[in-house]
């Protein structure tokens, strides 16, 4: 996950704002106080939308405490603790990020990776034994996701399957089958996991045209709708799939707004919705607009 | 789309009369005069749309498959969809060497079942042009595109703008929040 999953902050509560930021420190701290300092490194925001969904349908009360962090020293956070929902998301986004860093080693040798995954080896160790199914099942998925590439998948379809079976997978959180309606509740956060997976691999594709164009590196969008190096400029290319594109991403954001419509909160909820509603939403109107002329950078 | 007979609430390959009463019953439940100015409205609302589309598609295709299947084999398909076995769906689907309108339609069908969705509007598109007099195609063509306007519509209804001017007044205003915190 690439830090595509955000709230429209404009948008949010003061309150709610504190408590997504409670969440974002919660997985933090979940990290340190089990698998130590280093790991704190990979944090990042997509995470905290699947900690969101799995506590905001589980009825047990938040323990929220507002204190220092060394790592903000200067301001007292809100931090959210004891939350079995927030340990699970915090070992996703440690699985992740290490397969992550081990694939960027094996693209670009990048000497940053390779240290950063040698770093995490103890870490993912105990990952294997704390969430086991999920590493096989991650480790299995990206796997076939690299065998894609190398044959060039001409079908966005095709090549989003293996993330969005891997994110349908880890969104279903042992934690649900707990639940009085565990296998609804577990279907319900599957859909929304596998149409994520496809979002987000479809809105990174589009992001990264120009970079794959430049590098001549796969990209299932180039790959699908060939790329005319003759007859188009990179931002045409773009201009010309841009409504294609825009139409599967908009139908992934309906049908994951429709599971989560099915789902019955007991917190969180407003968060929820505005990460649904406007910062999802607002995120894929952004990468359309990146790049064009009336969107110059302007600050 | 969700299977229509979990929609209803009922067994694979119910019979007419069962899919008839289920529908009646789901309806009442959901009925909007039940939830006038009550929190579950807008769920209720959308609750019965989708419990009216899954009707409507199990009345189309309720009986020996569907009045619009070409051949024995497609009607067959069409079951394996409805079920849910898109795997002996998918596999049917290969071994037909002929494709016809109706092929590249129920290939359609199984995509937007599996959540592929580039490919079924490509090959449901492809359909509705080799049969442009076809209205089941174009039904489906039409209710996919619905489905992303329905969350566009939600979104903006819930207040959602995409104002130039306010994203880059937003920019700065998140630039001189992480700067400094100042907000």
């Amino acid at each position: 996950m690439l830090g595509y999953i955000k709230p429209d902050k404009p948008d949010l509560k003061i309150k709610e704002f504190e408590i997504y930021g409670g969440y974002y420190c919660g997985i933090c701290k979940s990290i340190a106080k089990r698998y130590g300092q280093f790991p704190r490194l990979v944090l990042n925001y997509d995470s905290v939308f699947l900690a969101l969904l799995l506590a905001g349908i589980s009825p047990a009360p938040e323990h929220i405490e507002i204190q220092r962090c060394f790592v903000h020293p200067s301001k007292k956070r809100t931090i959210l603790y004891d939350s079995p929902e927030i340990d699970y998301a915090a070992d996703i986004l440690l699985l992740l990020a290490y397969y992550k860093l081990k694939d960027d080693y094996q693209d670009d040798r990048s000497l940053k990776a390779a240290v950063g995954a040698a770093l995490m080896h103890g870490t993912f160790k105990k990952l294997t034994v704390a969430v086991p199914e999920k590493c096989a099942y991650v480790k299995d998925r990206l796997d076939e996701l690299s065998e894609l590439e190398r044959s060039n998948c001409a079908s966005i379809d095709r090549a989003a399957e293996p993330f969005a079976k891997l994110m349908e997978e880890v969104f279903d959180c042992p934690l649900l089958k707990k639940e009085k309606n565990g296998e609804e509740l577990s279907g319900l956060f599957r859909r929304i996991g596998y149409h994520l997976g496809k979002w987000i691999y479809l809105i990174d594709a589009y992001d990264d045209i120009e970079d794959n164009l430049k590098k001549k590196s796969f990209n299932p969008l180039i790959s699908q709708f060939g790329f005319d190096p003759q007859g188009e400029t990179a931002d045409e290319f773009k201009q010309r799939i841009r409504d294609r594109v825009e139409t599967n991403l908009i139908l992934y954001l309906a049908e994951i707004a429709k599971s989560c419509s099915h789902l019955e909160f007991k917190k969180n909820h407003g968060l929820i919705e505005n990460i649904l509603y406007f910062g999802l939403m607002r995120k894929t109107e952004e990468i359309f607009k990146k790049g064009t002329e009336n969107h110059a950078e302007s600050i | 789309m969700q299977n229509p007979y979990e929609v209803l609430g009922i067994k694979e390959g119910a019979s007419e009369a069962e899919i008839k009463a289920a529908y009646r019953e789901q309806v009442k439940k959901y009925h909007p005069d039940r939830h006038q100015d009550n929190p579950l409205q807008d769920l209720a609302e959308e609750k019965l749309q989708e419990i009216n589309e899954a009707y409507e598609y199990l009345m189309k295709n309720s009986g020996n498959g569907g009045s619009q299947s070409s051949g024995p084999e497609f009607a067959e398909i069409r079951r394996m969809i409805d079920r849910g076995d898109l795997g002996g769906a998918e596999a049917a689907l290969g071994k037909i060497k002929t494709r016809n309108p109706e092929w590249f339609f129920l290939n359609g069908m199984l995509a937007l079942r599996k959540g592929w969705y580039d490919e079924a509007i490509g090959s449901i598109q492809t359909a509705v042009s080799m049969d442009p007099s076809n209205m089941e195609y174009r039904n489906a063509m039409n209710s996919i595109m619905a489905t992303g306007g329905g969350y566009r519509t939600q979104a903006f209804g819930r207040g959602y703008t995409s104002n130039d001017d306010l994203c880059r007044m937003l920019q700065c205003y998140c630039c001189a929040d992480a700067l400094c915190d100042c907000i």
